[in-house]
This record gives structure tokens, C-alpha cells and sequence, in this order.
């Protein structure tokens, strides 16, 4: 199983230096390649370069926002190859429809389980 | 000076004045109306000082001192009434379109076109002396100048006379002037606008002269009197009540010209028919009292001086023009005889229309009217026989003066005659004034008391001149009429010790009272009175309704006939206009078979505005079918209007409130949204704050107890499970601290060290500054107050101030000293500073600024709310001031 994952590689994107810190090494413990960006811009640098499978995005950053960060992701991979998970711990239907609209597979509230989100992500890659 | 001089000088003025009057008219037409205006209004009124008050105020200050005062003081002490009084009579009036003083009182009291007749042909016996007078002033002053002396006038070559010359030009002025539109409450404009021309030119001639005689002839007002003290008995004539002038006539003369101001024709004329709008009348209470007092406070000085400098033979009342001509001044001279001349010229003149109007309206046409004859060959050019009316008979008036004045007047001086014609016409103010307070007043009451009180007033003044004079036999003064000793004309009823004038006013206008109050409470009033006098009592009911009022009377007309009548008057367009304006869509093939009661309404206060209201209800006589009414039934109706007037004048002061009440509602209503607005954010905003350190917590946790996790791993998660831990609950206690604070924070005041205090704090900060500089200046200050609420001020500001700097070049300065008294802590800081938009909002709970999306600088949007509230428990006063990327500054002053 392990060995199946290594080759998958996800982004985190977000402003708290501790969850990525979590995410980070629960993804890593789980074999998946890991990259973090603290900002929307950082992000679709390393997007870029990294071109992961999957994004974990949080929407409230500065500067640059989640939702608009999808966008951008989406501009650059037309082929819809990347899956976009948001990371939010804003959860009213109406940010959840932004955040669709934007671009986003899946989405996530904050607080969440972390066997939740390692499914998602499974499901995302079958 | 030569006689061709003046006459051709006094010609190129007067022609100057028709240029004025032609001009301001025909700038009316272009522009707005330029006697529109409060100012000209007010000026206009001041028509009220004529030759008397120009020549002979001077005349009685030299032989009773301060005794002129009370002609102005009246009017002066009235003024403020007239926001009251004067707006109420120019309301009803316009209304009514009442066209003169004699209109208004026939009006008032059922159109009665005997009291009409009777207050026009009493005005006129009583106008005319006055006009001769103001001739004769003028026929003096011309002398004067020619001849350097007083000559005694004589009865020249009548063409050659100057006074008869004026009379023609004056005439001519008034006729072109005042018969230029036949319905008199559409105004004059060119008047007006003279009037107000010339009430400047006699103000700056009198002081002109004035000034001269002051400050040229004399050094100054001191130095007259300082003179005066040594050659005569100043004193008495410089204080009020002083001899021959007592409190008592002079407070009668008040009374008498606070009363003649408004009810005098010239004074009505101006104050009320060509009054354009109620407004103007404010200006007139402070500025027509000011002319008067401007154009009145040199005249002691002024009648000393000529006591000081002129022979005791000269007229007092010429001293204003004796003194320059003593003086060689020719130029001065002749500046004053200009300023009187205007002054003459506008009193006349206006008193020639008023009088006009009067007698064509109140005396003629009812007369003209009631014979079949007449009145179907008045029908036939109704409009151009009017003005040739007027025209006649302002030459007529214009002439009967110039013989009252040839053959009576030229042994009077102004003021006895003007005294004597401002208690007649003080005769009206029972009519008038009764009839606009107090609805019973009748006209047979109001005939009855004016006729008792002008016949009084005859008998006690007129006749004790005439008497005096040796016209009437003289016996009647010491042994009264009939030889009765009661009957005396200057002690009626055994009433003496008082001058002429006081008694002679006392008894007619006690007279005249009694007698208008005791019949009236003892007759009838017809249908029309009650109606009338509702108008005249409560004005407001009318003049606001825009509306037709429905008459109380049921009145009905045929058309053609009603048209045979008011075209010959009104004019063909003028009637067509009104149809249109009250049968809207009707043309004139669909009328009703009949005009009804509001039309004809209508047509009649149309007339009244052109014939006078006794005229027009005469004539209307002879075309309208009227239903009588019980005078009971048309009381109560009355009754009824003024309480519907009464309920809905309340009403709309409710809707008022109401509209008031529900702008209140809105605007807190608006403040309970964004409130509401802003509690959302709130929730939202702590929503995220508490959720940010429970994902990682409770990530973190899992992974521990999923994973077999390195001691050094292991060391760093649960130190950030520890941090996010306090992380949450100091939001809590944020969050409980802000309720606390909506009640009032209790203080625990303790005295302390100030500089220790934020060496603390900032020792505190040590960790999270990373590479920011914080410069410290602090003087050793010791403060008491509550140390815990400072210092959690302190914590958030000095927060605020490092997460708002960036965290390499962020530089923060913290400066404490003592200013008078306070101790003033600044915390300034390099950081991005705050829009001048958020700057007041700062303070408000749960606001934040760049609180969408951008969320780099968490927090609740509480803190500095929290240190608002505390810094208002401590009295601390704490401001703020900030530039967008240049800092932010915020003061404490303890």
C-alpha cells in the first residue's frame, strides 16, 4: 500500500504553521510525497514545479484567499488532473457553493477527523 | 436763488423720480418683481414720515423739547405687534382682496356699503387738511430759498404759484402710477419702488443737513448744548414730561401714532394692499422703527441750534432750512429742500391713490350702482369708466387740498392739523381692531360708535380751532354749546386740566368704544356679517385652504348674465381664465345650466379685488339668486368649520409626529442591524479563532495514538497542543470579558510605578518580537489607578502594535511623560496603519479591520473594544491617529 502512495503528491496550503505541521506528518506517515506553502502565492509556485495530485487548501490567508488560489490552480491545470480539497474552518453552505463554484472537489471543516480526511483523499485518488 | 432755479431744480428731481418709477416697473416685467423685496417693503412704509416729520418734528422739539419723541416711539413700541396684528390684517386682506382701509372696514361688517361710504368721506374730511399742510410746507420751504427769509405767503397769480405746480405734477404722477391697472390689489409696482427711492433720499437730505449745521456751524452735539445750557432753560425741554408737555399727552400721542401707522390711508395703502407677501413683514418691525429713529435723534440738536442762532420770529418749524440759508450754504440749502420735497411728494401721492380707490369704490360705484339707469350705462365700459373716475377725482382731491390750504391752512403749522388728523383716523381702530377679535361686534354698533366718536372729535378739535380762530364764534369755548358750561368743546363734561389733544382723544375714542361694544352686544348680526367676521376672527381657516371654501350661502346665477357683468369689469380673458381654473376640462358649450355658490364665490372676491366688496356684492345683487339662511343654522355651521379647522390642524401636527416617530424607528432599527451585522462577524470571526487551534490539537492527538511517534516529535506536537490550548482559552476569557464589561468594570485602584509596569509588559512581548525594535522612554512617574485594567490596555495595544508591524523592519516607540497634570503614554509604531474610514471604528466592538479573506491578523475584534470600555471606567482618555503605511499612533492620557 505504502508503496503506492509514494509517487502520489499532495500540497498543503496554509497560513498556520501548526497544521501544517500535523498534516505534514500524517500524510507523510501515510507514504504520500508532501510539499506545504504558508500562502496562496508560495502555493501556485510550488504548484508549478511539484504539480501534485492533490491540494489541501485553506480558504481564510493573507494576501491571497483559498477560493481565488483554486481559481488559479485550476487556469493553470486545464486538464482537471489535480484534486482540490478545502481546509476550512468556515463551514456555512454558502462557503461551501464558493467554494464548488472555485474549483474544489472535496471539502473539508475544520476541526476534522484525521481518518476523514485520509479517506477523502483515498477516494479522490481511485 | 431765483424762483426759475428751484422750479427747474424740483422739476429735474421729480422727472427723476418718474424716470425711477418707469424703470424699477419695467424691470419688474423682466425680472423679478423688484418690489417683491422686505427691504423696499419696509422702506415703503416710512411714507409715514412726511413734511411733519421733516420740517416739523424740529418745530416741536424747539417749543416742547422731547416731546416729538412720541410720534415715532408709537410705532416703534407697535412694531413687534405687527407680527401679530399686521400679518393677521394683510392675510385677511389678501384673502379678500380688500382694496383700502374703507373696503376693509365695510368688509368686515356684512360689505355694508353705508360704513364704507361713511369711513371714505370721513377720511377724505380728514386727509385733505393733512395734504394742505404738507403744501403748504412745501410752499414755504420754496419761498424760503428764493427769498433767503420767511415772507408770508400770500395768494399769488395761481399759475405762477409753486404749490399749484406741484399739485399738477403730483397729480400727474398718480394718475400714471396709481390708474395704470384697474384692480388695485394687483398692485403698483412703480410706487412702491418710488416710495422706497425716495424714503433713502429724505433720510440722507435730513442728516446732510443735519450734519452740517451739527459739525459745521457748531462743534458737535456738545458744544449745541453746552451753549444752550447758558442762554436758556434747556432742561426742561430736554427731559420727557417737561413743560408744556406732559406724560399724559405724550403718552396719548404715542397711542394715536402708533394707531395712525397702520390705519392712516396712505399707511394701509402700503402696509397691506401693495404688500406682496406676508414675509416681508418681519424685516418692517426692526428696520422701519430703525428709519425712524435714524431720521429722528439729530432734531433736538438741531431745534437748539436755531434757538441758539435765529431769531425768536422765525418759524421753529422751518429751522432745519432757516439755518443753512443764515449760514450762506446755498448747497446745503437746497439739499434739505430736495429732502423734503421727496418727502412731501410720497405722502401725497400715496394719499391721492388711497383716497381714490376709497371714494370711486365706497361712494361712487354703490351709489351708481343702486340706480337701474346708471348702472346699465356703467355696464357698458364698466373698466375705462373707473379709471377716468379715478383720474377725475384725484385731480379733484389734489384741488380741494390746494383750496383747503389757500383759504384755512396757511395759520396752522404741520403739527396741530397732523395731531389732529391722527385722532381722527384713530376713530377707525374700534372698527377695526373690535371687528378682528371679537366676533359680536355689528355693524350697527360700529356706524352707531364711529359716528358718536368722529362727532366728538369734531366738537373737541376741529371746533376749538376754528373757535380759536375766530371762524366759529368764540363764545362756545368759554361758555360751551348752547351756553351750557358742560358742553365746553376743550372741557367736555367737566373734564379739564388737559390739553386739546389728550381730551379731545380721550373722550371720542371712550365714546366711541363704549358705544361700538354696548350696541353691538344689543343687535343682531345678518348672515353676511357672521361670515365676515368668521373671516376677518380666525383668517387662518381660509387663506391655508387651497381649495374654494364652499359658501354657507346658497347662491345661483345664469351664466350669460353673470358673463354681461364681469366681462364689462374683469375683461373677457380674465373671466375665461377663472372658468378654466374652477370647471377644469369644461368648455364652454358644456356648463352647468347655473353657476353655483363657489363659482360665484369666486367672480366676487374677483370684483371685490377691482370695485371694492360693497360694490361687488350690489352689482352681484342684480344677476345672483340667493336662498336665505338662519343666522342660527349659519353659526353652528360656522362653528363646525372652525372645529373640522381646529381637529384637522391636530391631525396633521399628529401625522407629524408620527412621520417624526417613525424616522426614529428606522434610523434604530438601521443601528440594530449593523449591530446584528456585526454580532454575526463576530460569531464567525470566534468560530474560526476556535476552530484554527482545535484542528490541530485534535490532528495532532490522533496522531499520537495512531502512530509510533519520535521523542522529539512527540516533544514539539505536545508543546503546540499546549500553546493551541491556551490559545483557545484566552479567546474564551476574551470573549467572557467583554460581558463582564457591559456591566461597569469595578476598580481596584493601587499606586504604582508606571515604567515598571511596561518594562514588564514588554519583557513580555520579548518572545514574539523577533527582529522588531522597541525603543523605550519612559520618565519615573508613579500613577493610582486600577493596575491589572491598565496593564491588559497596555498588553493590547502594545499587541496591536507588533502584529500590525512587520516583523523584521517593525520599529515601536513607547514613550511615557507628564503633561499639566496627566500622565500621557503614546505607543507609536512604523506599521500599515489604519484607512481614516476604520479610524473611528477601531474602537467599536468586534470590528476589524481587513476582516474578509485576508485574515493574517487574527483576533477577535474585541481587544481594543475591551480597553475602550475599561479606559472610559478609569478616565483615561485614549485616541488614536494613523496614516495608511506609515503607522499608527495611540495616546492614553491618565
Amino acid at each position: 500500500m505504502k508503496m503506492i502512495r509514494m509517487d502520489k503528491k499532495v500540497l498543503i496550503v496554509d497560513d498556520e504553521e501548526n497544521i501544517l505541521i500535523s498534516l505534514s506528518y500524517l500524510l507523510k506517515k501515510e507514504g504520500y510525497t508532501v510539499k506545504t506553502a504558508s500562502n496562496g502565492k508560495e502555493a501556485l509556485e510550488s504548484f508549478k514545479q511539484f504539480k501534485p495530485e492533490i491540494v489541501l487548501l485553506d480558504v481564510m490567508m493573507p494576501e491571497k484567499d483559498g477560493f481565488s488560489t483554486a481559481s488559479d490552480i485550476r487556469q493553470i491545470d486545464k486538464k482537471s488532473e489535480t484534486h482540490i480539497i478545502f481546509l476550512t474552518a468556515k463551514g456555512t453552505s454558502q462557503d461551501k457553493l464558493q467554494g464548488y463554484i472555485s474549483g474544489a472537489d472535496d471539502y473539508v471543516v475544520k476541526p476534522f477527523d484525521n481518518e476523514v480526511l485520509l479517506d477523502k483523499i483515498m477516494e479522490r485518488l481511485t | 436763488m431765483s424762483y426759475n432755479t428751484i422750479l427747474f431744480i424740483s422739476c429735474a428731481y421729480l422727472l427723476l423720480t418718474f424716470v425711477a418709477a418707469f424703470f424699477s416697473q419695467r424691470i419688474g416685467f423682466l425680472k423679478k418683481n423688484l418690489s417683491d423685496n422686505s427691504l423696499v417693503y419696509a422702506l415703503s412704509l416710512t411714507v409715514y414720515c412726511s413734511a411733519w416729520t421733516f420740517y416739523g418734528s424740529v418745530g416741536i422739539a424747539a417749543t416742547t423739547g422731547l416731546g416729538f419723541i412720541g410720534v415715532y416711539l408709537g410705532p416703534t413700541l407697535l412694531a413687534p405687534m405687527w407680527l401679530f396684528i399686521l400679518k393677521k390684517i394683510i392675510r385677511i386682506s389678501n384673502y379678500l382682496r380688500i382694496t383700502s382701509i374703507a373696503d376693509f372696514i365695510s368688509s368686515r361688517y356684512g360689505k355694508s356699503a353705508k360704513l364704507g361710504a361713511l369711513v371714505s368721506i370721513v377720511c377724505v374730511l380728514i386727509i385733505i387738511p393733512y395734504i394742505s399742510i404738507q403744501l403748504k410746507a412745501l410752499e414755504f420751504s420754496f419761498y424760503l430759498l428764493q427769498d433767503g427769509i420767511a415772507t408770508d405767503l400770500k395768494s399769488d397769480i395761481f399759475y405762477l404759484d409753486p404749490s399749484m405746480l406741484f399739485v399738477l405734477i403730483f397729480a400727474a404722477f398718480a394718475i400714471l402710477f396709481g390708474t395704470t391697472n384697474l384692480d388695485p390689489s394687483e398692485k403698483h409696482p412703480g410706487i412702491v419702488n418710488v416710495i422706497a427711492f425716495e424714503a433713502i433720499i429724505k433720510l440722507v437730505c435730513f442728516l446732510i443737513g443735519a450734519v452740517m449745521i451739527i459739525f459745521y456751524v457748531f462743534d458737535g452735539i456738545g458744544d449745541i448744548f453746552s451753549q444752550a445750557q447758558q442762554s436758556f432753560d434747556m432742561q426742561a425741554l430736554s427731559v420727557l414730561g417737561g413743560e408744556g408737555y406732559s406724560y399724559q399727552s405724550w403718552l396719548l400721542v404715542s397711542l394715536l401714532s402708533a394707531m395712525a401707522f397702520i390705519l392712516l390711508p396712505r399707511q394701509f395703502h402700503m402696509a397691506v394692499v401693495e404688500n406682496n407677501s406676508v414675509r416681508h413683514v418681519k424685516k418692517a418691525t426692526w428696520l422701519t422703527p430703525l428709519y425712524l429713529f435714524a431720521i429722528s435723534f439729530l432734531v433736538l440738536p438741531i431745534a437748539f441750534a436755531g434757538k441758539l442762532l435765529l431769531d425768536s420770529q422765525i418759524e421753529a418749524d422751518t429751522y432745519l432750512l432757516s439755518i443753512p440759508i443764515t449760514q450762506n450754504m446755498t448747497a446745503v440749502a437746497l439739499i434739505v429742500f430736495i429732502g423734503g420735497l421727496a418727502a412731501t411728494s410720497g405722502m401725497i401721492i400715496v394719499s391721492m391713490i388711497s383716497l381714490s380707490i376709497m371714494i370711486s369704490n365706497n361712494i361712487f360705484l354703490p351709489l351708481l350702482l343702486r340706480i337701474k339707469l346708471q348702472y346699465q350705462y356703467f355696464l357698458s365700459d364698466l373698466n375705462s369708466r373707473l379709471m377716468q373716475l379715478r383720474r377725475v377725482l384725484i385731480v379733484a382731491v389734489m384741488l380741494l387740498s390746494y383750496g383747503f390750504y389757500k383759504f384755512f391752512s396757511i395759520n396752522y403749522s404741520i403739527v396741530s392739523i397732523g395731531l389732529i388728523s391722527f385722532a381722527g383716523i384713530a376713530q377707525l381702530a374700534p372698527a377695526v381692531f373690535f371687528g378682528m377679535y371679537w366676533k359680536w361686534a355689528t355693524e350697527k354698533g360700529v356706524l352707531i360708535g364711529f359716528c358718536c366718536g368722529i362727532l366728538l372729535w369734531a366738537f373737541t378739535m376741529p371746533l376749538t380751532n376754528l373757535a380759536e380762530l375766530g371762524i366759529v364764534d368764540s363764545m362756545i369755548l368759554t361758555d360751551g354749546l348752547f351756553g351750557i358750561s358742560f358742553l365746553r368743546p376743550t372741557a367736555l363734561f367737566g373734564l379739564e386740566g388737559m390739553d386739546i389733544v389728550s381730551h379731545g382723544t380721550f373722550w371720542s375714542l371712550s365714546i366711541n368704544c363704549l358705544i361700538l361694544v354696548v350696541v353691538s352686544l344689543n343687535s343682531k348680526r345678518s348672515p353676511l356679517e357672521i361670515t365676515q367676521s368668521d373671516i376677518f376672527i380666525n383668517p387662518e381657516k381660509y387663506y391655508k385652504s387651497e381649495k374654494p371654501k364652499s359658501s354657507a350661502f346658497e347662491r345661483r346665477a345664469d351664466f350669460e348674465e353673470l358673463f354681461s357683468v364681469l366681462n364689462a369689469i374683469l375683461g373677457k380673458k380674465k373671466v375665461q381664465n377663472i372658468m378654466k381654473k374652477y370647471y377644469g376640462g369644461f368648455n364652454e358649450k358644456r356648463l352647468p345650466l347655473y353657476a353655483d355658490s363657489g363659482f360665484i364665490n369666486i367672480v366676487e372676491s374677483h370684483l371685490s379685488g377691482t370695485i371694492g366688496a360693497a360694490s361687488a356684492k350690489i352689482l352681484l345683487n342684480h344677476v345672483v339668486d340667493q336662498k336665505p339662511i338662519d343666522p342660527e343654522e349659519l353659526i353652528k355651521m360656522l362653528d363646525e368649520t372652525y372645529h373640522v379647522y381646529e381637529y384637522s390642524q391636530l391631525l396633521e401636527k399628529k401625522s407629524k409626529e408620527l412621520s417624526n416617530t417613525t424616522q426614529e424607528l428606522k434610523k434604530a432599527n438601521k443601528q440594530l442591524k449593523e449591530l446584528d451585522d456585526l454580532k454575526n462577524m463576530f460569531i464567525s470571526n470566534v468560530t474560526h479563532e476556535l476552530r484554527t487551534p482545535i484542528t490541530s490539537i485534535r490532528s495532532l492527538a490522533a496522531i499520537l495514538g495512531k502512530y509510533e511517534v519520535e521523542e522529539v516529535e512527540k516533544a514539539k506536537f505536545l508543546k503546540i497542543i499546549d500553546d493551541e490550548s491556551h490559545r483557545v482559552s484566552k479567546l474564551i476569557d476574551q470573549v467572557l470579558d467583554l460581558r463582564k464589561i457591559e456591566a461597569k468594570p469595578s476598580l481596584d485602584i493601587s499606586t504604582f510605578a508606571l515604567q515598571n509596569l511596561i518594562e514588564k509588559i514588554v519583557t513580555g512581548f520579548e518572545e514574539i518580537k523577533n527582529n522588531r525594535q522597541i525603543d523605550l522612554q519612559l520618565q519615573e512617574l508613579e500613577i493610582s489607578t486600577d493596575k491589572e485594567k491598565l496593564q491588559q490596555i497596555l498588553i493590547n495595544v502594545i499587541g496591536n502594535a507588533i502584529k500590525f508591524t512587520d516583523y523584521s523592519s517593525g520599529e515601536i516607540a513607547i514613550s511615557a511623560f507628564s503633561l499639566k497634570n496627566k500622565v500621557v503614554v503614546k505607543v507609536k509604531d512604523n506599521g500599515i496603519g489604519i484607512e481614516k474610514a476604520h479610524q473611528k471604528k477601531v474602537f467599536e466592538r468586534f470590528y476589524q479591520v481587513n476582516n474578509q479573506g485576508e485574515g493574517k491578523h487574527k483576533g477577535s475584534g474585541l481587544g481594543l473594544a475591551i480597553c475602550k470600555s475599561y479606559a472610559k471606567a478609569m478616565g483615561i482618555q485614549l485616541s488614536l491617529s494613523s496614516k495608511v503605511g506609515e503607522g499608527t499612533a495611540i495616546t492614553l492620557e491618565i
